[in-house]
């Protein structure tokens, strides 16, 4: 049986399980860098259990988690932006690989690169509808009920960012 | 709804996949609530940083090949940002 630090340890092992990619995806959505979005997912937990020992009680786990990350992610852009002027560094246009690129996976690289620039180029609100649709895989009245909008807006922005990315790999001349 | 099998979906999606599959390895901990790995570094860091303080403190090492600070150029402590005399640096008007 175990014991109460084996009890807290599962709690939070279940938390990240269930909570860690929406944590994730607010602040890629934000600064689509995937290394920051890692830290702040680290540092969301931290606070959470932080607040948790101290008695602080949190009703809506995903809510409270949620809104902390938007803070810090927002935080981390008011700094980047004092560090580098109107730019956010190199923390954009950056897509980590390590592995060794043959054929198949050199298109591929070129195609998430492309999906990487059209979010750069898109609004934060509709990055936010493509990370919950495509990384959380939330239907579309999830999302609309989570970002305060109606189910015709996630729609239409999905809609829209398919066409521009279909558009762009055309120009680029990448197959999806 | 777009059928999941369309390409430009597959595109998104892959391209989110490949991004978030450090979350669910398993090589990525759960963050514990004590002795956590951030805990740990911070411990290293101010360990790390008493001990530069604590040298910074030491008296300069004796000798004939001792390295004096030139009148010319002061030198200044990162500790108490006062010139080599004792004097504080005055800013530029």
């Amino acid at each position: 049986m175990p014991g109460p630090d084996g009890g807290r340890d599962a709690e939070v092992a279940d938390l990240y399980r269930s909570h860690a990619r929406a944590v994730w995806a607010v602040a890629y959505s934000r600064h689509l860098d995937r290394d920051l979005a890692f830290d702040v997912v680290q540092e969301t937990f931290l606070r959470f259990w932080a607040q948790r020992d101290h008695g602080g009680a949190i009703e809506n786990p995903r809510a409270w988690l949620s809104r902390v990350a938007r803070n810090l992610a927002e935080d981390h852009a008011k700094s980047a932006f004092r560090r580098n002027g109107t730019q956010a560094g190199d923390s954009l246009g950056r897509l980590s690989s390590a592995a060794p690129a043959p054929p198949e996976q050199l298109e591929q690289k070129e195609l998430f690169a492309v999906v990487h620039e059209l979010l750069q180029e898109l609004p934060v609100a509709d990055r936010e509808v493509l990370t919950m649709r495509y990384a959380l895989d939330d239907d579309a009245p999830t999302i609309a009920a989570a970002l305060g909008i109606p189910v015709t807006a996630v729609h239409m922005r999905l809609s829209r960012a398919r066409q521009r990315l279909a558009e762009k790999l055309a120009t680029h001349g990448v197959r999806p | 709804m777009t059928s999941p099998e369309d390409p430009l979906d597959r595109a998104f999606r892959g391209y989110y996949a490949q991004l978030m599959a450090g979350l669910d390895a398993p090589a990525t901990p759960a963050p514990r609530p004590r002795g956590s790995r951030r805990s740990e570094l911070t411990l290293a860091l101010s360990v790390g940083l008493g001990l530069a303080a604590a040298l910074t403190l030491l008296p300069p090492p004796a000798g004939p090949n001792r390295p004096r600070p030139s009148a010319a150029t002061p030198t200044t402590s990162l500790l108490q940002g006062a010139t080599a005399d004792g004097s504080r640096l005055q800013a530029p008007r």
